[in-house]
């Protein structure tokens, strides 16, 4: 009943048939598919003929090449013209369009999104209003204020502390549960005070922002700023998605195009861009320094433009063409943005709870076996070279765990006096970007390798402490001390 | 179609329009296959009727109902007919 | 359809030799596929998660999903598995999602391939169709956003067209709950002719 309606140049359906009769195993195409993808040069494909008809192999090979030292012109070309304009034909019998119709509105705000002079200062409206308004300041800060202090510290914390302390007599276990570290009273309360309301605030304005046909969008404007480091304005999409999560957006850099472009994203995810639970606290930590959250901005922009940079001139491989479609702006639908946060949280909280308790096991191991002091001796020289106190080296070991884990402690310590701003931003600094958190590492594992991952990580370590360390001797050398 | 002003037709780059020309697509001028296969994926292919709509920064052409944002690179081998 | 049910049957004959022993079994529990491809953005998940009542990210950005995902139809009391994929442009693949869509078809064989096009782009889609029917399977045409094509004033004849290919093809807005049913109803209709 099917018809196959396409019927190639002579020479081409000469070819086919010769070619058909050489394939005799079974393929999930049918042979004459088999034939023309042959024919236009797809290297699977020759690859699935080499294992399935080896015998036959070499001449199909010489078939093709004969065929093609006779022809001039392409014959991929010729193949899928013939693929457009039988599609052509077949629409002229059945399509007919009235010019007339369309939305003018539709096509003024569109003009309006894409020319720079209109749409670069919209994208900067949406990214403050959306991003820095919406998750900065209302997520990261009055959420987080009011779970972490009204609900955690006073109603939650001290009764559980109560409780457990009370049922369990000896310190060393309930300091599993409870307590400083425990697994309840910190693990717990960062997921649900910090992380929770930031990705919960972030998946929703990118969700809004997605279902509308934003995205592509940004993509073009920024193509030529990707370009600068060595990727594309394709890249939009798994650098803004790290902003929210950069586990998900390392997942997601796997629709880039070529594998360099795959290898630098996936290690500037890992290198610089702060994942929205460790910019929620860094935000909050530096929100009543405006200079500070300045210099921190600043510092990260330039890192993450000249490793970029740097990083585009030393990894090989051909560089992607831009080319995306822009599909038309709709009006996002309430119900599918509402599912596609729950979805993103619901797949955030699944990869990331259990290494949060992970993280606050292996604390309160490395705590009782000493482990953790050996650890935090060590780490202590390299933090005061960086110019910050030794209690500093604690959280950067928590920072290994997770990365919002160690912005989270730098939060405490600032809470209570203990760093001054330059220090404060150093600090900053270093831990966003110090290693990926333990979740974003098994993702790069798994789409990069274990080679490209560790290698990664092998550069970001001292890259870290290296960048802090000139980012502080600056600061005093400018005597520049940030309140 | 029909082309009866062969005399005054040039071929160009599609980066020499400018915003709102209108042009016919001669050829895609590239030995790589692959983005052959790209740009047709996108309805770039010889005989289509695109229009500019905007040049920077990066190229933006409507072929049929869509639109399609490319860079110069591309958008330089993308050889079309002006038809006027 | 003699052509198809007898490439089917070859392929059964193969599957049979080479697995001999669970051939029985096999039979049995062969669960029939059906693979939503398309291109990216033209609305394949939104018809997954409606066929399927799983939830897959619907996304206005070409290139979201980048997993095959999987779930289950079920009618009467037969059950299909339904598969979206990530998308692919043609049967040539340039990109990692469009491999895995192809991967998807060259290993798992669907019995019924619902190709999904976005109908104010089917100039530029259509080729995939004939593409997908040259291969050999079994296809349905899905003209989506259907909404969006009127709106620019465009119609398209799908009986005429449905004659031209021999194939199944429907309308659909798919995001307003519009054309599921006889997605459905074909698809049903569909799985019954495949081997
Ligand atoms: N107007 C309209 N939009 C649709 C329709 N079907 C899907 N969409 C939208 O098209 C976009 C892409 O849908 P999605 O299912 O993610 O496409 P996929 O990439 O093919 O899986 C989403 O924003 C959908 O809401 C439709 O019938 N009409
Ligand atoms: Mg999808």
């Amino acid at each position: 009943m099917q018809h196959n309606t396409l019927n190639y140049d002579k020479d081409i359906e000469n070819l086919i048939f010769r070619l058909v009769s050489h394939l005799n195993s079974d393929y999930a195409f049918s042979k004459r598919s088999v034939a023309t993808m042959l024919l236009q040069e797809d290297e699977e494909i020759w690859e699935l003929v080499k294992q399935n008809d080896g015998s036959n192999y070499n001449e199909i090979r010489a078939m093709i090449n004969e065929f093609k030292k006779n022809t001039s012109e392409s014959v991929l070309y010729q193949i899928s013209r013939t693929q457009q304009e039988e599609s052509k034909k077949i629409l002229q019998k059945v399509m007919t369009v009235d010019k007339n119709s369309g939305s003018k509105l539709a096509k003024i705000v569109n003009k309006l999104t894409i020319n720079p002079i209109t749409g670069i200062p919209l994208l900067l409206l949406v990214l403050y209003y959306g991003f820095y308004q919406f998750v900065g300041v209302f997520g990261a800060g009055t959420m987080v204020d009011f779970i972490e202090t009204n609900i955690f510290d006073e109603m939650i914390n001290p009764y559980i502390n109560q409780f457990v302390n009370g049922l369990i007599p000896w310190k060393v276990v309930s300091d599993l549960f409870v307590n400083d570290y425990g697994i309840i009273t910190l693990g717990i309360k960062y997921a649900i005070a910090i992380v929770l309301p930031v990705v919960g605030c972030f998946f929703l304005m990118f969700s809004i922002i997605e279902d509308s046909g934003y995205l592509p969008r940004i993509s073009m404007l920024m193509d030529r700023v990707f370009k600068k480091i060595g990727l594309n304005g394709r890249a939009v999409i798994p650098m803004t998605l790290g902003f929210g999560c950069d586990t998900m957006a390392t997942m997601v850099s796997r629709t880039l195009e070529t594998k360099r472009e795959r290898v630098i994203s996936t290690f500037l995810l890992a290198l610089a861009i702060p994942c929205s639970a460790q910019l929620g606290v860094i935000l909050a930590l530096l929100s009543g320094k405006p200079m500070a959250m300045a210099v921190w901005l600043v510092f990260m922009v330039l890192i993450f433009m000249l490793i970029g940079y740097l990083t585009s001139k030393v990894i090989p491989g051909e560089k992607a063409g831009f080319y995306m479609e822009l599909p038309p702006l709709r009006m996002p639908k309430l119900s599918n943005v509402l599912k596609k946060t729950y979805v993103r949280m619901y797949w955030y909280f699944k990869e990331v709870l259990p290494l949060f308790i992970l993280a606050s096991v292996l604390i309160w191991v490395g705590n009782i076996t000493g482990l953790f002091e050996v650890l935090v001796r060590y780490t202590v020289p390299v933090v005061n070279m960086i110019g910050l106190p030794d209690k500093t080296a604690e959280i950067f070991l928590f920072g290994f765990f997770r990365r919002d884990f160690g912005a989270a402690g730098l939060f405490d310590m600032q809470s209570s006096g203990v760093l001054n701003g330059r220090q404060l931003v150093v600090a900053a600094a270093t831990l966003t970007l110090f290693v990926p958190c333990v979740a974003q590492f098994t993702m790069m594992i798994k789409e990069r390798g274990w080679k490209t991952a560790l290698a990664m990580c092998a550069f970001i370590f001292p890259f870290a402490f290296a960048a802090g360390y000139l980012l502080n001797k600056v600061l005093v050398l400018w005597g520049i001390n940030l309140g | 179609m029909e082309q009866k002003s062969k005399n005054i037709s040039v071929n160009i780059p599609l980066t020499m329009l400018k915003a709102g020309q209108e042009a016919k697509i001669v050829t895609v001028k590239t030995e790589d296959n692959q983005k052959l296969r790209k740009l047709a994926a996108f309805g770039i292919f010889p005989g289509t009727e695109i229009q500019v709509i905007q040049c920077y920064p990066s190229i933006v052409i409507q072929a049929g109902f869509t639109q399609i944002a490319l860079d110069s690179e591309i958008a330089s081998e993308i050889i079309v007919n002006l038809n006027n | 359809m003699e052509c198809c049910n007898q490439k089917v049957s070859m392929i059964s004959r193969i599957r049979n030799l080479t697995n001999r022993k669970d051939a029985h079994k096999v039979e049995q529990n062969a669960q029939k596929k059906i693979a939503l491809i398309g291109n990216p953005n033209v609305g394949k998940s939104v018809i997954f998660n409606s066929l399927t009542g799983a939830y897959v990210t619907v996304s206005n950005y070409p290139g979201t999903t980048v997993e095959v995902s999987r779930g289950r139809y079920t009618y009467g009391n037969s059950k299909l598995e339904v598969i979206d994929t990530p998308g692919m442009y043609s049967m040539i693949p340039i990109t990692e999602e469009e491999r895995v869509t192809r991967n998807l078809l060259i290993n798992e064989r669907p019995d019924l391939v619902l190709h999904i096009i976005d109908a104010k782009n089917i100039n530029r889609m259509l080729p995939l169709t004939l593409q997908l029917i040259e291969a050999g399977f079994q296809v349905v045409l899905v003209l989506n956003i259907m909404d969006e094509a009127k709106a620019l004033g465009i119609e398209i004849n799908c009986r005429e067209l449905q004659k031209i290919l021999g194939i199944p093809v429907l309308e659909a807005s798919a995001a307003l709950n519009k054309g599921l049913n006889e997605i459905r109803k074909t698809i049903e209709e569909q799985i019954k002719d495949a081997a």
